[in-house]
């Protein structure tokens, strides 16, 4: 499982999201919230990709399975799955990969499952929409899925309202309904954020143990930087609706090429002495209405020079295997310095 | 520890919430028990952070310091009095020196006031100076958590979080309180900006001496500002020292999950996990004996049937207390 | 669940005994009684005469006595003797309790019915022609008076067009089920317009409220058709807030009656309320009022039922979270 990154990369992408633009109608225009986001996904390892509220990365991946509210739409790019462009397909040929083929999991169990529905009704209709399986059998296979995400004494439980269960059982009974059909990809959004840390880390450890064992590809979307470094082979940086860096997340979390990527790791309390005032971002995530002119991040930025707000860079190669977006990417934060 | 009192002195509380059927004839339902019997010392000019999961009852203690809440039993003592059988005029004096953050700055502040007015408005609840006193003070304020003044005529939703949350503490900071409680003040920020809000806690903490009870699910921020820890479950105290002593050499299976549970970035992948089984337990019918025995991955018979006290812990740092049958011998794990 | 109905019955027989002491209270404070009645229809009473009567009715006691009285009747099944109809009360009651009910409760199915079809409909295509259609149609029905609308009707579809029979419930000499059922059009019709309109901005607002939630999106994300992720994920939680204002509305619905059925000389429990009090019947006007409170009270209680089939986390046998 743990081969060289090198020759896992070697691998075809079972996924390929290329230039992909999202734009949202607003009552000021449209409002590009994606723009031109690239990356790829593997079967077996997982892609971690990481950024505030409003950089875009819950939009990414609404494009890509067509559910984007109704005034937001694709303005470009191409995601390639199959030989099929996921973001040009027909609602009615979108629509039978969707919970099939690629699944995707969300932020708040409880909210994710609809309330007047028990859990073993709601797993097994993944089934009969795309098995077309009669209902008692989709029962037993929603009941099996039960077992396999670690809930006990499932086929009582398979009967529970969402309500009768505590949040990790929600989130095991969600992850159930997605992988119900083995799906070739998974998108998990947020999918521990509202969990308890020590349930936190149980459908983290779930995660990666159904991983191991369905081979599916994992798109695992969040803002926690130890999240994604416990789970994820890559990870993709997403600042304000593009991408800062990609790189495999050995090189990422030891050496961030982009100087926002340096600065999120370094406002981490767990890096710095305690007592210590902590090392900061300073402001805020610039209004996608008003961005400044060149490279988004350069307001914030220790290392902006003039040419930084002069055009907006483009991801580079900076090393075997990481792309960043910045002209003056490097590794100015030692990892041998970290105080843990 | 001392002949002084502390600023604040918790005392056997105990807070219950009864449950009752809806109805004339609603049968009472047992009781969620958010905290059961909770001894705690808080000194002058020292962080206390209170650890835990959702359910533990951190926030209903944040709630008992700041008088939101009348305890079901037990003392809450500030600077020696005892703030629930303090006369009236008393406990508004005691109000005024304790002031409270709340995790959500979007929920928390009025949204037809603007940001002078909520920063100001504890100044005319308790009546202290004039107008322009009022209004000298709310610019100073401001400017002390790091809000331009031509921000202040602005109203909430002009804000970003970020920002939200330092008018939050601006109102709170403003009448110079002895305690700030801080009820996850981090949470619902982004995370570049919630080590600014830190950094801001730790300012104040720095210029004006000011205490803090800080509540937070996150053990890194914890880590960062806290002096000591307690760590709650289930209503209880289950382990409470100095923040190093506890994170170096934890003497409570539950607070040894509790930081061996938070992933920390560029620790790597990981293929092998370290995970505690079950879920927070119910506060509604908590387990006998020790309440974290049906998820301790070192429980004994004695652990079903014998609930533990906290005992200090002598052999380790100063003020380290676990409520575990077995403390001895977690030395060093 | 038992103990829960025991709970409701007890609380609806106390709300009943509250309503009749208020309304017999009420009426004692009309000016006028039997008795003044009966004087003016014969001057030839003497005030002796008056006095004596007063006694054998037994209005010379105080309030609380005759209340008291009244109700140690009632309890033993007799509810009085209505002076207008001549006829014991519950004699005059019962049919026209029937009546009501055909009206209202025809009424009430046509009306939830098009409020579903259109506010699904609306909500489905919010912001969309046909969702500004059938808000200008949903708001013209809130807007029509009743009384206009019933006089309206008439002059329509009785005077100029003769369809249909503007008042009663049948034929001179009696008529089959057609017949009946014509005598019904124009009322239901009627009831329907006027309270179609606000349930329909019900539903399409619970709709809308409700294909906004995180499960509307999982179910999408499932594979879901429209179709399913409408009709079975989202109108069984849209329906949830949507029972209980209907319930609410359905005491709305019936004081439209009282116009209603007074316009169409429809005779329902509204216009025998309106006759009984107009005819300082107090016997009748008593127990008709008390029998419209205890249809309200029924159908609050089959909502809040209704409520706790459709979501699982209501629950009345306690054993719920």
């Amino acid at each position: 499982m743990s081969s060289p990154a090198a020759a896992e990369t070697a691998q075809p992408d079972i996924l390929s999201v290329e230039g992909l633009t999202v734009a949202f109608e607003t009552d000021d225009g449209p409002l590009t919230v994606v723009d031109g986001v690239s990356f790829g996904l593997q079967a077996g390892r997982t892609t971690g990709m990481v950024g505030e509220s409003g950089s875009g990365k819950s939009v990414s991946a609404l494009a890509l399975l067509g559910l984007l509210p109704p005034n937001g739409r694709v303005a470009a790019g191409r995601a390639m799955y199959r030989g099929a462009d996921l973001l040009a397909l027909p609602a009615d040929r979108l629509r039978p990969l969707r919970g099939d083929r690629i699944a995707m999991i969300f932020q708040e169990p409880m909210t994710a499952l609809n309330p007047v529905f028990s859990i073993g009704d709601q797993i097994a209709e993944v089934l009969q929409i795309h098995q077309r399986l009669p209902r008692g059998e989709a029962w037993e296979r929603a009941v099996g899925m039960l077992r396999r995400v670690g809930i006990p004494d499932p086929a009582t439980r398979a009967l529970a309202y969402p309500h009768q269960l505590s949040g990790g059982m929600r989130q095991r009974a969600v992850i159930a309904m997605a992988l119900a059909c083995g799906p070739d990809i998974l998108i998990a959004d947020e999918a521990t954020t509202a969990l308890d840390a020590t349930v936190q880390a149980q459908i983290l450890e779930l995660m990666t143990d159904l991983q191991r064992q369905y081979g599916m590809a994992v798109l695992f979307i969040s803002h926690d930087l130890g999240v994604v470094s416990a789970l994820a082979d890559d990870v993709v940086v997403l600042y304000a609706g593009r991408v800062m860096e990609c790189a495999p997340a050995s090189a990422f979390f030891g050496r961030p090429m982009h100087p926002y990527s340096q600065g999120m790791l370094e406002t981490l309390p767990s890096l710095t002495p305690p007592g210590h005032d902590l090392p900061t971002i300073p402001g805020t995530p610039p209004d996608l209405a008003r961005l400044p002119g060149g490279c988004r991040f350069a307001p914030r930025c220790p290392r902006a020079a003039e040419d930084c707000r002069a055009a907006e860079p483009p991801l580079t190669e900076t090393r075997a295997g990481s792309r960043a977006a910045c002209i003056r990417p490097g590794p100015d934060w030692d990892p041998a310095e970290d105080p843990t | 520890m001392s002949g002084a009192p502390a600023l604040i002195e918790v005392e056997g509380l105990t807070k219950r919430f009864e449950l009752r059927d809806p109805g004339l004839f609603g049968r009472s339902r047992g009781a969620v028990h958010a905290l059961t019997d909770v001894d705690l010392r808080i000194e002058r000019g020292e962080t206390l952070a209170v650890v835990g999961e959702s359910g533990c009852g951190k926030s209903t203690l944040a709630k008992c310091l700041a008088q939101l809440h009348a305890p079901t039993a037990g003392a809450v003592r500030f600077e020696g009095e005892d703030i629930f059988r303090a006369p009236a005029p008393a406990r508004k004096a005691i109000r005024r020196r304790v002031q409270m953050v709340f995790q959500d700055p979007f929920g928390s502040l009025n949204p037809r006031m603007t940001a002078a007015e909520i920063i100001a408005e504890p100044l005319l609840i308790h009546r202290t100076g004039d107008a322009s006193e009022r209004s000298r003070r709310t610019a100073e304020t401001a400017s002390r958590v790091g809000l331009r003044a031509g921000d202040l005529g602005r109203y909430p939703h002009e804000f970003s979080g970020g920002q939200r949350q330092r008018i939050a503490i601006a109102r709170a900071a403003i009448l110079e309180p002895d305690l700030i409680i801080a009820d996850e003040p981090l949470s619902a920020l982004d995370v570049s900006v919630q080590s600014q809000i830190l950094n801001l806690f730790m300012d104040l903490r720095r210029q004006s001496g000011l205490t803090y009870v800080f509540i937070s699910h996150d053990l890194g921020a914890v880590r960062h500002i806290a002096d000591r820890i307690a760590v709650l479950y289930s209503g209880r105290i289950v382990e409470a020292g100095p923040a190093e002593t506890l994170f170096a050499g934890s003497r409570h299976p539950y607070t040894q999950s509790l930081i061996e549970a938070v992933p920390r970035p560029g620790a790597g992948k990981r293929l092998q996990w370290k995970t505690l089984g079950g879920d927070p337990p119910s506060a509604i019918d908590p387990p006998g004996g020790c309440a974290f025995h049906p998820r301790c991955p070192k429980v004994q018979e004695i652990c079903r049937g014998e609930r533990p006290r906290p005992a200090i812990q002598p052999d380790s740092g100063p003020g380290h207390a676990s409520a575990c049958h077995f403390a001895e011998e977690l030395n060093g794990t | 669940m038992t103990r829960y109905l025991l709970d409701r019955a007890v609380q609806s027989v106390a709300v009943l005994a509250i309503m009749s002491v208020v309304i017999f209270w009420l009426m004692g404070l009309m000016p006028g009684d039997l008795i003044d009645l009966m004087i003016s229809a014969d001057p030839r009473l003497t005030p002796e005469d008056a006095a004596r009567l007063r006694e054998l009715h037994g209005l010379d006691l105080p309030i609380s006595e005759r209340y008291l009285n009244w109700l140690t009747a009632a309890l033993s099944g007799d509810l009085g003797f209505s002076r207008l109809f001549a006829m014991p009360v519950l004699e005059a009651v019962l049919p026209a309790l029937g009546n009501t009910v055909l009206l209202l409760g025809i009424s009430f199915v046509l009306a939830v019915a098009i409020a579903f079809l259109s506010g699904i409909a609306a909500a489905m295509n919010q912001h969309r022609k046909l969702d500004y259609a059938i808000n200008l149609l949903a708001f013209a029905a809130i807007s029509i008076p009743s009384f206009w609308l019933a006089l309206m009707m008439i002059t329509l579809f009785s005077v100029t067009l003769g369809w249909l029979p503007a008042s009663g419930t049948e034929s001179v000499g009696g008529g089959g089920f057609l017949d009946k059922a014509r005598f019904l059009v124009l009322p239901v019709l009627t009831l329907t317009i006027v309270s179609f309109g606000s349930h329909t901005r019900f539903v399409r607002a619970s709709m809308i409220e409700t294909l906004r939630q995180d499960y509307i999106r999982t179910a999408r994300a499932k594979g879901a058709g429209e179709g399913r992720v409408v009709f079975r994920h989202a109108l069984r939680n849209a329906l949830i807030p949507v029972v209980t204002i209907l319930a609410l509305d359905f005491g709305f619905l019936f004081s439209g009656a009282l116009i209603i059925e007074t316009i169409f000389a429809y005779p329902g429990m509204g216009k025998l309320i309106f006759d009984a009090i107009m005819g300082n019947d107090y016997n009748l006007a008593l127990v008709t009022l008390l029998f419209a409170t205890a249809l309200t009270l029924f159908c609050n209680l089959a909502a809040d039922l209704a409520y706790a089939w459709l979501d699982p986390r209501i629950s009345y046998t306690g054993d719920g979270a």
